[in-house]
């Protein structure tokens, strides 16, 4: 090489690099590979602010990245108390979940047919004529994902505007079983632990719970103490094998329903071992059982009767290991050694479930029968002594159980059938005394049956709005349901979303909603932790906000001069005025976020309805600051909101007095003590048999979220996990001649739907079990399930029917 | 052939790796210059020698591998999507290649860059599902943040490279900037094993205080970044 | 001889860096190659690791030029001879 060649050569490597060096530096790619189209990041550019989770009950907080209008990263925040800057994989591509192509942009009627695109002032007539028309037939259905603003308006709307109580939202399918369990033990609503048990616990006993995949957060919170060199025991009591069984110390397999008979075995070892706290019992805690049936074979209140020691001991002599062991085939000697550990004082145990023992037609006494089993051993309201129940949606306790955005329900856990409760109500709300219905509603299952029955035989529903939720998909024996509807010709049915879904198929009027943090919100965790976030993109096309939905249509109506949307001085019942008194037109869109926070009036206003059930809350600013506060959240002397860890427990709950330790404050005896249940094991309504040999179960897989409508529109999640299949053990596969890939036909007596088969995968069933996600929603599954619902709490069981699994040919 | 020369290079960095040809001298012929660009060095190694095409290379293999990891990635910052099958129900299998990092043939095995935590999958997922039709996969116009690589900014010429990602989750500085790292990411000073001496994360992907918040509402509020 | 790659981040204000790049062009010691955002790349080839770090210097003082880095710098002892 020449001396000029070789400089010519360096030159030209030279630039070269620096050329290299220039794009790197200018943002541009090299031509080498193209990724997506990537915004060139300045720092200037980027903001990061909080948010819950858009997703699940867990209520992890996260940093939104946004540049340019646009969201464009997620971080864990590393200052929440409840994730600590961790996140699982929905949770870190939660920002994607606004960016679906097929975003609803615009309001649309069906007209022949197909959904056409109209305006919001014509869609807000539609609405507002199909109400006034026949208010007492117009329903809401509503969601655990409703911001607390946003349910706040939709149930002040119906309860207090329309005068009845036609309202049900999701939580119904989720948690009602917790709350029934609740109300039962306490006698009010939601968990006294909070996640710091999870640091503190030495046991952590899982009731058909696979935490791993439902809630990756507080699983990890739980097993990376592992990783620290602190010893954590995991038992996992299921009817499959998980992700959560492959990090569990001990796995218990149990059939179908069989949680009762455990349950009912650890109290009969307890008692028959004499390991009961029995000072705790003497001093805290009363003993109930179910009265017999109404004449008419009404069920017995769920409030139930007293009964004794000695009568609840005996009660329990039939559930001896051996007796155990065959209703629920776990073995007796796991029974004898749960029964020990929970008799021994030196270990802290956390009890979690989910939807195993909620979506459960005994939901309400497997919740009881858990809490029992914890009080009567002592095991309650000591640091990592709790029985929690863990929720699937980010605010189905903000919203659908504080809010009460149900049918028997009035904000701040009062009660529409309680006269003094409505009272309470009717004056928060400036009504003449009288105006709010006494006349439980319809809860979802009977209200979609409603819906979906012709009107002139029963079907006394004739319209419902449904906001954030999709029951098309999601609301068991869908045949048999709502799907009907679809038949019904003066049916009429408002979807609020934001992607088309299941729901909006069958819709007839669909408004586009602005989701997460295309508006301001507040949402509610598992651990009573209220969050707050706070508008940074906007949504788009003419997506806007639910809770402005619902106030642009009650300004309709009181503009038409619907009596109900005024209060007692003739006032509007969304009535907002700015500091000089004069009234803010909220109900016009551009208006609704330039002159005031609609947010904040909301909350504040729902904040009144908090401290009748000692579920305080804090005003609106201090959850601007605060990475969410758990109630109840009381002002101390120096003007300090603190918030509670432990409730109903000396030194925490600011609630119980000096001096009692524990003080049941909402006892249902009113004496401050808590209630341990006796429920007997009692069969479930279906089980398998020669022509439907399989159980069923169906539940949530780790990378979607509910009915799939925001996860599957994510590459990330979508290509991890692309469709729903059936999981089955390999004996049973081998029977049946499939192999994994193959499609198999899953019947019912209800329904049928094909799916291909996958072994060894996800999960692992015991034979004559399968598993079906319900994620999909072009084999709905819920075509299948069962309808049969827990008496008290109305939660179906989406956890157990018969099926029969038919190779295609 | 060749005469001796010395290659003294670095994009924006001015680093300093010199070398007379015959990979014998130690000498050290320009002390001005090595003083004023005595940085360390992210991606020429000594045994680089006097290519000028390697040092080019490397350069473009710095370039391709900001790529290639970004495409495991949604954006920067997301845990990265696992580039093969894995065995659903034995997750802690991970460990077997991620613990510690390995090469198997052209196939490399990053080590995990930030401490044990048992349930890997809360947070990876296979890029590639049991009956994934990618046909199907709905479009989504997410447009994720990207780090522009090239130590982001510095204080002066000389100074070193500011950390273009966020140091939480990433404090094994050695899963991507080690023996198994990505090409054209090792550092000359690799024995040095206290990064965050010298370098700093970029502030643009730390986690600030909520940048709006109650102060702006009490001037009233008004959405902010409005298209 | 010393050749160098460097790397010239241009003012923000496009006014300035259009004729800081013009001026850039005009220096005789320079190959400057195309404007990719405010960054531009050069090799400058001297008589001598000396005279590049003065150039260097002189570049950084310029009017609309807010940094400049070298990136590769190649030194040839052996000058004008063959070999």
């Amino acid at each position: 090489m020449s001396t000029v060649d070789r400089r010519e050569f360096l030159k030209a490597s030279a630039l070269a690099a620096a050329t290299a060096a220039a794009a790197r530096a200018s943002g541009i790619s090299l031509p080498i590979l193209e990724p997506q189209a990537a915004p060139s990041s300045s720092a200037q550019a980027l903001r990061w602010d909080k948010a819950p989770c858009r997703f699940c009950g867990t209520g992890c907080h996260v940093m939104v990245g946004t540049e340019n209008g646009r969201v464009v990263a997620i971080q864990g925040d590393q200052k929440a108390e409840v994730n600590k800057g961790l996140l699982c994989v929905k949770g870190y591509h939660v920002g994607l979940a606004l960016y679906g192509r097929d975003r609803l942009t615009q309001p649309m009627l069906r007209t022949q047919g197909r959904l056409v695109p109209i305006s919001w002032d014509k869609a807000l007539d539609i609405v507002a004529d199909r109400i006034a028309a026949d208010p007492g037939r117009f329903a809401i259905y509503g969601s655990g994902q409703w911001t607390i603003g946003e349910g706040y308006a939709a149930n002040k709307f119906i309860k207090a505007g329309l005068g009845s109580n036609l309202i049900d939202a999701n939580p119904r399918l989720c948690m009602a079983s917790a709350v029934t369990g609740f109300i039962s033990t306490f006698g009010v609503d939601e968990p006294p632990g909070v996640y710091d048990d999870l640091d503190r616990c030495d046991v952590a006993i899982l009731w058909g719970n696979n935490m791993a995949e439902m809630h990756p957060v507080l699983f990890s919170r739980l097993v990376d103490r592992r990783a620290r060199g602190e010893k954590v025991v995991i038992i996992d009591l299921t009817t499959r094998r998980t992700r959560t069984s492959e990090l569990a110390d001990q796995v218990l397999f149990f059939k179908p329903q069989g949680d009762l008979a455990i349950a009912n075995g650890i109290a009969h070892q307890l008692v028959k071992n004499g390991t009961c706290d029995t000072a705790f019992v003497a001093a805290h805690c009363n003993f109930r059982r179910l009265g017999e049936p109404g004449a008419d074979g009404a069920q017995p209140d769920m409030l139930g009767v007293p009964m004794t020691f000695e009568e609840y001991a005996k009660a329990l002599e039939p559930y001896t290991p051996q007796r155990v062991e065959e209703l629920s085939g776990v073995p007796a000697e796991s029974i004898v050694m749960l029964g020990d550990l929970f008799g021994r004082r030196d270990r802290r145990i956390n009890s979690l479930w989910c939807m195993g023992m909620n979506q459960h037609t005994r939901g309400t006494a497997i919740n009881c029968l858990v809490h029992g089993i914890h009080l009567l051993s002592g095991h309650f309201g000591k640091p990592g002594d709790a029985a929690t129940s863990l929720t699937g949606q980010p605010s189905a306790c903000g919203t659908a159980r504080e809010v009460g955005t149900l049918c028997h329900l009035l904000p701040g856990g009062l009660s529409v059938t309680n006269p003094g409760h409505r009272a309470i109500a009717e004056k928060h709300w400036n009504l003449e005394p009288g105006r709010l219905s006494g006349r439980i509603g319809l809860h979802a299952v009977e209200l979609f049956k409603r819906f979906s029955t012709p009107t002139d035989q029963g079907g006394d529903i004739t319209t419902v709005w449904v906001q954030v939720t999709n029951p098309a998909h999601t609301i068991p024996d869908l045949n048999h349901s709502i799907r009907r509807k679809a038949q019904l010709a003066d049916k009429f049915l408002i979807v609020s979303d934001v992607y088309p879904t299941a729901t909006t198929e069958l819709a007839d009027l669909v408004l586009p909603s602005a989701m997460w943090v295309e508006k301001n919100g507040m949402y509610g965790n598992s651990e009573r932790r209220t969050q707050h976030w706070f508008k940074m993109v906007e949504p788009p096309g003419e997506a806007r906000d639910d809770a402005w939905q619902m106030i642009a249509v009650s300004r309709r109506l009181f503009d038409r001069g619907v009596p109900g949307m005024r209060d007692k001085d003739g006032r509007w019942l969304f009535h907002t005025a700015d500091s000089a008194g004069k009234e803010i037109p909220i109900w016009e869109w551009k208006r609704y976020y330039s002159d005031t926070v609609v947010d904040e009036r909301l909350f504040d206003e729902y904040r009144a309805f908090s401290r009748h059930k000692h579920k305080d809350l804090a005003p609106y600013r201090e959850y601007v600051k605060a990475r969410g506060l758990r109630w109840p959240v009381v002002q101390n002397s120096d003007g300090e909101w603190k918030e509670t860890r432990w409730r109903f427990t000396e030194g925490s709950d600011p609630y119980v007095a000096k001096g009692k330790g524990f003080q049941f404050y909402h006892s249902v005896t009113k004496d401050d003590r808590a209630l341990i249940w006796f429920r007997p094991y009692e069969p479930p309504p279906e089980v398998p048999d020669a022509e439907y040999p399989f159980w069923l179960c169906t539940g949530r897989v780790l990378e979607h979220w509910h009915s799939g409508t925001m996860t599957r529109r994510i590459p990330q999640l979508h290509r991890a996990m692309p469709k729903a299949y059936v999981e089955m053990n390999h004996l049973d596969a081998r029977a049946l001649g499939v192999r994994s890939g193959e499609m198999v036909t899953v019947r019912s007596r209800r329904g049928e739907v094909d799916l291909p088969v996958w072994l060894g995968g996800r999960g692992d069933p015991r034979p004559g079990e399968v598993f079906v996600p319900f994620f999909d929603e072009n084999p709905l599954i819920n075509r299948v399930t069962l309808a049969a619902y827990d008496p008290y709490s109305k939660q179906p069981d989406y956890k157990k029917c018969a099926v029969a699994v038919v190779p295609k040919a | 052939m060749m005469g001796a020369a010395i290659v003294i290079a670095g994009a924006s960095l001015g680093a300093f790796v010199r070398d007379d040809g015959d990979g014998k001298s130690e000498r050290d012929p320009l002390p001005g210059l090595a003083w004023r660009l005595n940085t360390p060095h992210p991606w020429i190694v000594p045994d680089d020698r006097a290519n000028p095409l390697a040092v080019a290379d490397k350069l473009a293999a710095r370039a391709a591998s900001i790529d290639r990891r970004a495409q495991l990635r949604a954006f920067e910052g997301a845990p990265p999507v696992i580039p093969h099958s894995i065995q659903d129900l034995n997750v802690q299998s991970c460990r077997a290649c991620h613990a510690e990092g390995l090469r198997a043939g052209d196939k490399i095995s990053r080590m995990v860059s930030h401490t044990y935590l048992p349930s890997c999958t809360q947070c990876h997922v296979e890029a590639t599902g049991f009956l994934l039709d990618a046909n199907a996969i709905p479009p989504n116009e997410f447009r994720g943040l990207r780090s522009q690589g090239m130590g982001g900014t510095r204080a002066w010429a000389g100074a070193p490279p500011v950390v273009p990602h966020t140091f939480f989750m990433r404090t094994n500085c050695v899963s991507c900037h080690g023996e198994f790292g990505y090409d054209g990411w090792r550092p000359d000073h690799l024995s040095r094993s206290n990064c965050a001496q010298c370098h700093v994360p970029a502030a643009e992907f730390e986690q600030l205080s909520p940048t709006f918040g109650i102060a702006d509402m009490a001037e009233g509020f008004a959405p902010r970044d409005g298209p | 001889m010393a050749i160098s790659g460097i790397l010239i981040t241009l003012s923000h204000d496009s006014e300035r860096q259009r004729l800081a790049c013009e001026r850039l062009r005009r220096d005789q010691r320079l190959v400057v190659g195309e404007l990719l955002g405010r960054h531009v790349a050069a090799s400058a080839v001297t008589a001598s690791p000396d005279d590049d770090l003065a150039l260097v210097d002189e570049l950084r003082r310029a009017d609309g030029v807010d940094s400049v880095e070298i990136v590769f710098v190649a030194l040839d002892e052996h000058s004008g001879a063959e070999s």
